[in-house]
């Protein structure tokens, strides 16, 4: 999977292609517009990421220019500008998501595998873990054979651990993911707890092994290494 | 008090008085003038007498003419020539009435006589009157127009004023369109429109700037901050990482958000405060509180909250984003601040909107909380800004927040203004 981060902050392009790039993507990158729009004519990308605020050009205008193409990339605008407009905008030009700075890393990197299977397999993707099978179409989990009943919430922090599996992912990147915006009012993280526990369990009454590992407090990490 | 009533007041004081002193002056001119007339009569009809008597060489028997009679008598000596004004009985009349007199000596074969004509006044004084009253009444319309006339140019000449002051009073900064005032024929106003122009032309300049500083800082900060954030997390995926390392890198991650929240809540005060969300439009309350309850249900299920909520459909014009932020923060305070097991109560009706909910007793008095940086309890983490958000948009929005903490149940009231 090939990803084009258009970001003009070197060290902050850095720190997103190296988590990226360990999660399993080729990224490339273009600090700069002109340098962005020469890429997307020449080469084909699965998802690019792209910053509004370039020095030298609007990176509304590069979506645009994408899909003039009629090309079938994912597209992911980050801004720092969390202005409902640009988001508006962004979608109507046939952008797929908007992610407003500062993001958690497990965040984009959820955010990116969504495009991901929404522009490649239709949505019909399944994620495999172990023997933890999950059909996204239909929100349907399977460990095994057997039916996992899961909540939204659950469901949801599954698909979270699952697109950042073996990666620390911290209390406050599932807030923010469980909760929205709305995470912003809340310091207590005690409900993460309780969704993790239930999530557990009911993997555990599946027949699946127990992958969350609790990380010194910070976090978890979905991995079936010990 | 309107300018017409300063200056139509002034005009008055001025006008009173001189109206005042140009009647009495020119009634004593008349008066004058009716004297003059029958002082010249009666001299006229002396001279007439006197031919007569040298003609005839005796004194008339009976001179009348239509408002002059004579009588005469012999006296010793001869008497001076003089006027005056006496009352004299008209037998006609059968009254006393005002005459003046003209008495001369007249020497007729060696005798003296007093012969005296007498004019009588009243008819001239009625023509006084008359005049004089035509005059005030002459004056009285003059003024009364005069007023009238005034009044109507003002009016018209003020109308571009009263549409100017409409536009100003439109005039919005946020709205980002520039103020576009009406030509007029008054020079007065021309400059005025010109000096408003220049004005607000200059305030949208800095307005646009300030806004694109509040941009440019969010942008500056923010970057750093995800920079800082994503580097703590790229350190946290290390395998080789001790507990008491992620401890740390634990800390930092947090500080790191924490400023970067702070940061954000700051934007948003300074965005509020601008009136960037001046867009409005109907929000259904009953709705936004309801997908609000539902999306922190989780947090409240986790402090095992009783939540109880009675709400009206109620739709009032309120900016969407700052009509989310307020629920987030009323609601979210009310869940944050709660006691494990308590309670969370959420009346929503056409004049407000109540939240009341179980809470240990604030540091600081209700009312101070609504300040930035007033923390109301120190064993709960939060920025202190919460609350001053709230006050912000209710200012913005002119509702009327009421906040207040008795016997360990803080309650959060909000009305609006009557809708319609």
């Amino acid at each position: 999977m090939k990803l084009l981060l258009v970001e003009d902050e070197p060290e902050l392009a850095h720190s997103i292609a190296s988590f990226l790039e360990q999660v399993g993507f080729r990224v490339e990158q273009a600090p700069e517009f002109a340098q962005a729009m020469e890429k997307i004519a020449l080469y084909n990308y699965d998802c690019l990421l792209v910053d509004l605020g370039l020095p030298d050009g609007n990176g509304l205008d590069i979506i645009r220019a994408l899909r003039k193409q009629e090309s079938a990339t994912g597209v992911l605008v980050i801004s720092a500008r969390n202005a409902v407009d640009d988001r508006i905008t962004g979608l109507n030009l046939g952008a797929d998501d908007y992610l407003s700075k500062p993001f958690h890393l497990a965040e984009l990197n959820a955010r990116v595998q969504a495009i991901l299977r929404r522009r490649q397999f239709g949505g019909k993707a399944a994620i495999r873990f172990a023997e933890i099978c999950v059909h996204t179409a239909e929100r349907q989990v399977f460990a095994g054979n057997q039916v996992l009943e899961l909540t939204r919430k659950e469901y949801d922090l599954l698909l979270f651990f699952l697109a950042n599996k073996y990666r620390v992912v911290t209390r406050e990147a599932i807030a923010e993911h469980l909760l929205g915006d709305d995470a912003d009012q809340m310091d207590d993280f005690n409900f993460i707890y309780s969704h993790v526990k239930n999530l557990r369990k009911k993997l555990a009454t599946g027949g699946a092994g127990d992958y969350v590992q609790a990380v010194y407090g910070i976090g978890y990490k979905f991995t079936d290494q010990v | 008090m309107k300018l017409l009533r300063h200056t139509q007041r002034g005009y008055l004081q001025l006008a009173i008085p001189v109206f005042l002193l140009a009647g009495m002056g020119m009634y004593l001119l008349l008066i004058r003038a009716v004297y003059d007339f029958s002082d010249e009569n009666l001299q006229q009809t002396r001279i007439e007498i006197e031919n007569y008597i040298h003609e005839h060489n005796t004194l008339p028997a009976y001179f009348q003419t239509s408002a002059i009679f004579m009588d005469s008598r012999q006296l010793i000596t001869a008497c001076p020539e003089r006027y005056l004004d006496t009352l004299l009985f008209n037998a006609a009349e059968g009254e006393q009435e005002p005459y003046r007199r003209l008495e001369f000596p007249v020497l007729l074969q060696g005798k003296h006589y007093q012969v005296a004509i007498n004019q009588s006044r009243l008819e001239h004084e009625e023509l006084a009157l008359s005049i004089g009253l035509f005059l005030a009444v002459l004056f009285l319309l003059l003024f009364g127009l005069l007023w009238w006339v005034n009044r109507r140019v003002a009016d018209k000449v003020w109308q571009p004023f009263f549409t100017t002051l409409g536009q100003l009073r439109k005039f919005n900064l946020a709205e980002n369109t520039p103020l576009h005032l009406h030509d007029t024929p008054v020079d007065e106003f021309r400059e005025l429109h010109s000096a408003l122009q220049t004005l607000s032309t200059r305030v949208r300049a800095d307005f646009q700037a300030v806004r694109q500083f509040t941009e440019n800082a969010s942008h500056e900060l923010q970057t750093p901050l995800a920079v800082l954030q994503n580097e703590v997390n790229l350190l946290l995926q290390q395998e080789q990482l001790t507990a008491a390392q992620a401890r740390h890198l634990e800390v930092i991650a947090r500080q790191t958000r924490r400023v970067s929240r702070l940061n954000q809540s700051l934007l948003l005060l300074a965005k509020i405060e601008n009136d960037q969300f001046a867009h409005r439009k109907p929000v259904a309350l009953h709705q936004l509180i309801g997908q609000k309850l539902e999306g922190l249900a989780d947090v409240a299920q986790a402090k095992n909250l009783t939540i109880e909520k009675t709400l009206a459909p109620v739709s009032i014009a309120l900016n969407a984003d700052l009509a989310d932020i307020l629920m987030t923060n009323i609601l979210g305070n009310a869940i944050k601040h709660n006691v494990p097991g308590g309670f969370l109560q959420v009346q929503l009706t056409e004049t407000g909107l109540l939240v009341r909910n179980a809470c240990q007793k604030p540091d600081k008095p209700p009312g101070d909380l609504t300040n930035r940086f007033v923390r109301g309890n120190a064993r709960v983490a939060g920025q202190g800004l919460g609350l001053a958000i709230v006050q912000e948009i209710c200012l913005k929005s002119n509702f009327q927040l009421k906040v207040q903490y008795a016997d360990g149940v803080w309650e959060t009231a909000i009305y609006w203004p009557g809708q319609g």
